[in-house]
């Protein structure tokens, strides 16, 4: 029984070890590896990215935190490739930038201390969220929230990702509407476009054979 | 016959009905972290996510947003590298698994069918909290604190499981949209390329016929017509 309970304590220890310090999404980069990310704004929309790095070390055989690694996050708007966010950040922490147009942008993040000897391998949590996460830090300085009211805020939340999305597939279904219906007149201006040309094409064909017969003398 | 794309339609509005049922019967706190990443071509990009606790479950829903034929390769592996999903060339995807093990399970979305076209999948990834689901069992059993389930308590998980079936319905629909907009852009372009090539044609074929007729009466003075 002694024996079962070390060794389940020692796996659970190796286990914690190993944990990743925020339970969510993560992915892994190596060296100077970029990873992309896109996400359609509204114009001066905030959005604020959660993350943590830890890199691996050969020593201890795990993950840990470094606080010597550098993580960098760009944000370009993508149609035009404007850079408009540009920041080096530490291992653990956020970031917050603000869309100035409204469109696809790309936030990528990648590690700046790699350089040469790029055989680092570092894990990274990342959460975004596009609102402003100081409005969470001031409701929550009012004073000690309780479970329910922490639910609804999150539900405030949620319906305000679908009113954004809502808006955005507004807009996007009008650009729709619009490609479609020019698209539809299109199909008449080529359609004409094309008779134009064959008539053209038949009056000249008819004049020069009409040409070549007369000089023959065969009309 | 049924087109693929109707089939396809069919299957992702089944899945999206499972779900919806599912959330109805259980909601339940959700840590989720949504996401959409570009799959280059011949890129296979993984995503992880930790599970602390057996019996916690994993929500995966994947959709291509845009890129070649709107399809991917997903691969699912638990922490013991068992496949617990493999699909090829699938548009869209909801499932929830239940996360047995403890550890990392990977989900992968490989890009080896496209030449250079690239892949934009949005993707969402949620695990439940352990938390909820310990006081659903206990308010189940008659025994935990909240036996008697508080009618706030309710009606807030009612108000979360209905706008998670609103959020699912609008990313099928932005999915399906995007995917109408790419094909009226290519139908624009076949009418301005098939409109100039006819009419390159016509004119070929004119001159063409102009110049045969021309030999026919052209070559010697034998009177072959």
């Amino acid at each position: 029984m002694a024996i079962n309970v070390t060794r389940w304590s020692i796996c659970l220890l190796v286990l914690l070890s190993i944990l990743p310090s925020v339970f969510g999404l993560y992915f892994y980069l190596e060296g100077s590896e970029q990873k992309c990310f896109t996400e359609e704004l509204p114009k001066e929309t905030m959005v604020t990215g959660e993350y943590t790095a830890e890199e691996w070390s050969e020593e201890h055989n795990k993950f840990i935190h470094n606080k010597e690694v550098g993580i960098e996050v760009i944000v370009d708007e993508l149609p035009s490739g404007n850079r408009i966010h540009s920041q080096k950040l530490s291992p653990k922490g956020q970031f917050k930038f603000t869309s100035a147009e409204s469109g696809q942008h790309a936030i990528c993040i990648f590690t700046s201390t790699a350089g040469w000897f790029s055989s680092t391998k570092i894990r990274l949590n990342l959460d975004l969220a596009i609102r402003d996460i100081m409005d969470d830090a001031t409701e929550a300085s009012e004073g000690t929230l309780s479970e329910l009211a922490q639910r609804v805020r999150d539900l405030n939340h949620k319906v305000g990702d679908i009113r954004r999305e809502q808006s955005y597939l507004r807009d996007h279904e009008r650009e729709f509407r619009d490609k479609s219906e020019a698209t539809n007149g299109h199909t008449v201006t080529w359609t004409i476009v094309q008779l134009v040309v064959l008539a053209i094409t038949c009056a000249w064909q008819m004049r020069h054979l009409r040409g070549f017969f007369e000089a023959r003398k065969m009309i | 016959m049924p087109s693929p794309l109707s089939a396809a339609a069919s299957l992702a509005l089944m899945a999206l009905v499972a779900l919806l049922s599912a959330s109805t019967i259980s909601p339940a706190v959700v840590d989720a972290t949504a996401l959409t990443y570009n799959v280059a071509a011949h890129e296979r990009a993984c995503f992880y996510a930790w599970n602390d606790i057996p019996k916690k479950k994993i929500a995966f829903y994947f959709a291509v947003q845009s890129g070649g034929s709107f399809d991917i390769d997903v691969d699912v592996r638990d922490p013991n590298q068992k496949q617990l999903l493999a699909l090829e060339k699938e548009r869209q995807g909801d499932y929830v698994f239940t996360a047995n093990e403890v550890g990392e399970y990977s989900f992968c979305f490989s890009n080896d069918m496209s030449t250079f076209a690239e892949k934009a999948v949005d993707f969402e990834i949620s695990v439940e909290h352990e938390k909820r689901a310990a006081q659903m069992e206990a308010a189940e059993k008659g025994s935990g604190p909240q036996a008697h389930t508080n009618a706030m308590d309710e009606s807030l998980f009612r108000l979360g499981g209905e706008l998670n079936q609103i959020d699912r319905m609008q990313k099928y629909f932005k999915t399906r949209e995007n995917r109408n907009f790419a094909t009226v852009i290519s139908t624009e372009s076949r009418i301005f390329w098939f409109s100039l090539s006819e009419s390159a044609l016509i004119v070929i074929m004119s001159a063409m016929q102009v110049f045969v007729v021309r030999t026919f009466f052209s070559s010697g003075k034998r009177s072959y017509v």
